[in-house]
């Protein structure tokens, strides 16, 4: 693990806060249209394109089912997570590419199980396999990020050291 | 560095459309942002592999920026499947937009419902087309981008040193401390004053 440099830490806390949006979002619409503002539902077609929306494997958190999934909300709060644990953090995590193939293997199979008709996984363990593979992508992400945001003429000092 | 670095076009065209092209059908709506990760992943994985062969550079940039490429490519051939087979089925018809909208359990207010159908009406569904093309390229890049990114630290390439023979290079000779001046003498031996 590697320290982040001050310039990466900023580019990490910008891609953050747009992940939290991103979930905030998909928490907040149903909340809004509980409280009032029906026309919250107009914003769940913002992420028609980016997930099927099937509302029987949408998670409900009391307010009505969210826009996305359970499987895509796993992943995208997954995310979020593994780009917050690296910012709070302070450290560069870097590991193979293979370990996101295992921790997406479950959900994998699920998925194919689903396309084949056959019975799946209901959505709260759908959310809790999702979880994995988006926390091991967030951190990935985030080391991208660290990466591209380090300064191109360090010289000979060792990569993120700061 | 005088490795040149491969063309980006050939794994972008190869892995954006594919996916794309598979993420356009109707029978494969789902986990859209995925096919488009994905996209970006195995054009950094195709271009990983070329740049291993030729001894080029592939790092984090680079597949933030091949997954860009790969983006575009992916959010134009998925919109232009899908709108193939929307215009071929006549889902974007008044009728059809009507059912879908009605049958949409998401779409809880009937005043929105009634709102989205009337500027459908009002535009017609070329417009629709456009605008469901513009945010397919946009996701498409987006996503497409994330996978890139992602793609690029894991699969990083170093660039292969060129030769170091005696023979001739574009790379200037290790430069030592004090150029090509001779060593400095041995300090002389102390000589006794008495």
């Amino acid at each position: 693990m590697r320290a982040i440099e001050v310039r990466g830490r900023r580019w990490l806390a910008v891609a953050t806060t747009a992940a939290f949006l991103v979930c905030a979002a998909v928490v907040l619409i149903p909340i809004a249209e509980h409280s009032g503002w029906p026309r919250a539902s107009l914003l769940r077609l913002f992420f028609q394109p980016a997930c099927h929306q099937i509302t029987d494997r949408c998670l409900d958190l009391g307010a009505g089912v969210l826009p996305i999934c359970a499987r895509c909300a796993g992943l995208y709060a997954g995310g979020f997570a593994g780009l917050l644990m690296t910012l709070v953090g302070g450290r560069r995590v870097h590991f193979r590419f293979r370990w996101l193939v295992v921790a997406a293997a479950p959900s994998i199979v699920d998925f194919g199980l689903g396309l084949a008709h056959l019975p799946t996984l209901p959505n709260w363990p759908r959310f809790a396999l999702a979880l994995a593979p988006g926390l091991l992508a967030g951190l990935l992400l985030a080391d991208a990020v660290c990466e591209i945001a380090r300064p191109r003429d360090t010289g000979t000092s060792e990569p993120g050291i700061t | 560095m005088d490795t040149k670095a491969p063309s980006m076009l050939l794994p972008a065209v190869i892995a954006g459309g594919a996916l794309g092209f598979v993420s356009g059908l109707p029978i494969s709506n789902c986990a859209c942002c995925l096919w488009a990760a994905g996209a970006g992943l195995l054009a950094a994985f195709l271009y990983s592999k070329k740049c291993t062969a030729d001894g080029a550079e592939f790092n984090t940039g680079k597949g933030g920026v091949l997954g860009l490429l790969t983006g575009a490519v992916f959010g134009v051939v998925g919109s232009v499947v899908n709108s193939i087979f929307s215009l071929l089925t006549g889902g974007l018809d008044i009728e059809s937009m009507r059912e879908a909208i009605d049958a949409n359990p998401m779409i809880t207010d009937p005043e929105a419902a009634d709102q989205a159908l009337q500027v459908f009406e009002s535009v017609g569904p070329m417009f629709f087309i456009l605008i469901f093309a513009l945010i397919w390229i946009v996701l498409g890049v987006l996503f497409a981008a994330l996978g890139g990114l992602i793609g690029g630290t894991a699969f990083k390439v170093a660039a292969v040193p060129p030769d170091t023979g005696g023979g001739w290079s574009s790379s200037p000779p290790p430069m030592t401390p004090g150029g090509n001046e001779p060593p400095p003498p041995p300090p002389a031996a102390p000589t006794d004053p008495y």
